[in-house]
């Protein structure tokens, strides 16, 4: 029963902000401050993740391909479809939900606690036009550029693994030019749209979560959590949708 | 302690506008099957201070949510101007600002910034003008040299200061406090009912407080009523409240203490 109100509510948010959205302009700054914490906060992280995300799928695929000769030439391949159709966005999504969903719940939830949210009420403000919405577009802004850099930086994760690796016998060059041939523009479109889906149902959750808390300090904890429970599941169950459309 | 030097400029909107009435009918409000308040009936008169007084738990700040548009009555009307208070949120026809009992002042701001949301939002001004208007309100205030900072950093009395400033500079046609003078030492509690009871007397902004606070309710109330068990018994003005004889408020205005019996354990036999 509270799963379907949280999500009649998360629906109810992502149409409130659409109609939000027309006050974008005069949002601007608020947008572009989310930008910079979401960046802030998340590129880093998603910089060594992504790093050694494909380190260990060049080292784990370039160990099983070994026995097969010659199969090592697709190494590049198998290392670029992956991280920019799938790693890429996935990996993303759940540091993204790791450290910006759980920090909008929690300041959104202790907003809701200490009634800030109330006091925005009575000034006649919308919550979702001050809160909300600068969020959501922060993060569908974000999310492909977070995205793009996690994708580049696993390739060149795989990339010092072939270099690096003793059992892994081909060259930088074979690496990329199999790379090159097999990622085409496509992949990394469907990579992209996926991401969108992500930041949004991210943005929304945790949003929605966040001003949902009522009680205390211990209810904005409780609040986080299931910020991180309800979000892993959606991307996960999204992404095997997403995926099967795609393909 | 405040000065209004510059009262006209600064609230030449309310100054301009004639007070408001409040009316109650028949309210009711009960979650699941606890009724909070049960067939409430009152009327605050334009301009004056109604103080909702009661023992703790007994609804009043249901009642300011129902109030303040942040809930809805599970029956009744509750009417400003005779105008319904769903139409009035709806054409934002009248302005309500509400003072919590915590300040809610939004802590990722500076106090400037708290001050100026409203205006700036509403764009009722430019930037120039929300900045002399926050200015002036802070200097009214004895609050000079806070603007910059976090709300973090202030008192408990200078944050309710800060959330009354907040509220007066919305120009609001009523002014609702939730418990203004809870959590203050006495000192500050009787300068926070002082600056109340000077900007009513000033602006004639109609006023209703929630509150248990005796003091404040007898020194600044126009009209006092008492909430029992979501119910309200009778309407007083201060004289008629002191000299009730009704033992419920007796005891809520005098209440003994009693060491060998406390009143929440059971009485022995």
């Amino acid at each position: 029963m509270k799963l379907l109100q949280l999500w009649a509510f998360i629906f109810q948010l992502f149409f409130e902000t659409c109609r939000e959205l027309r006050y974008l302009p005069r949002q601007a700054g608020r947008c572009f401050e989310q930008c910079c914490i979401m960046g802030y906060q998340t590129l880093p992280i998603v910089g060594i993740l992504s790093l050694f995300m494909g380190g260990i799928l060049a080292l784990q695929t370039g160990y099983s391909l070994s026995k097969l000769p010659g199969a090592q030439s697709f190494l590049g391949s198998i290392v670029g479809l992956s991280m920019c159709r799938e790693l890429g966005p996935l990996m993303t999504a759940f540091l993204l939900t790791g450290r910006v969903g759980s920090a909008i719940t929690a300041e959104l939830g202790s907003m809701s606690v200490y009634k800030e949210v109330d006091a925005l009420r009575t000034m006649n403000l919308s919550p979702v036009r001050l809160l909300v919405m600068p969020r959501v577009v922060g993060g569908l802004f974000m999310m492909p550029f977070l995205t793009i850099f996690s994708t580049v930086l696993g390739w060149l994760g795989g990339w010092i693994v072939t270099q690096s690796v003793d059992f892994i016998s081909i060259n930088g060059s074979i690496y990329w030019r199999s790379l090159k041939q097999y990622v085409d523009v496509e992949s990394i479109n469907d990579g992209l749209l996926k991401a969108e889906i992500f930041a949004l149902v991210i943005t929304l959750i945790s949003s929605a979560i966040g001003l949902q808390t009522k009680g205390g300090p211990r209810e904005i904890g409780n609040s986080v959590t299931r910020t991180l429970v309800q979000s892993m599941i959606a991307i996960l169950m999204l992404d095997y949708f997403v995926t099967k459309v795609l393909l | 302690m405040i000065t209004m030097t510059n009262t006209k400029q600064l609230f030449s909107d309310t100054l301009n506008r004639l007070p408001v009435s409040i009316e109650v009918d028949h309210l009711k409000k009960q979650f699941r099957n606890c009724v909070v308040l049960d067939d409430i009936n009152l009327r605050v008169e334009p301009g004056e201070i109604f103080v909702l007084m009661g023992p703790s738990g007994s609804g009043k700040s249901v009642f300011l949510d129902l109030l303040a548009g942040l809930s809805k009555p599970s029956s009744g009307r509750l009417s400003i101007n005779q105008e319904d208070l769903q139409y009035v949120k709806k054409t934002k026809k009248y302005v309500m600002g509400l003072v919590f009992q915590s300040g809610a002042l939004f802590n990722s701001m500076t106090i400037f910034d708290n001050l100026a949301l409203y205006l700036r939002e509403h764009r009722l001004f430019d930037e120039r003008e929300i900045q002399s208007r926050v200015t002036q309100m802070l200097d009214m205030l004895t609050l000079k040299g806070i603007a910059q900072i976090m709300p973090s950093e202030l008192s408990g009395g200078m944050r309710k200061r800060v959330a009354l400033a907040r509220g007066l500079l919305m120009e609001p046609d009523v002014l609702l406090f939730d418990e203004p003078t809870s959590e203050l030492d006495p000192i500050t509690a009787a300068s926070i009912i002082e600056l109340i009871g000077y900007v009513n007397k000033q602006l004639h902004i109609t006023t209703l407080i929630v509150s248990h606070d005796v003091l404040l309710a007898q020194t600044i109330g126009h009209h006092i009523a008492l909430l029992k068990n979501g119910f309200i018994r009778e309407i007083y003005t201060p004289q008629a409240l002191q000299q009730s004889s009704e033992p419920f408020v007796c005891n809520f205005l005098n209440p003994t203490i009693n060491l060998n019996h406390p009143r929440f354990l059971p009485p022995t036999s």
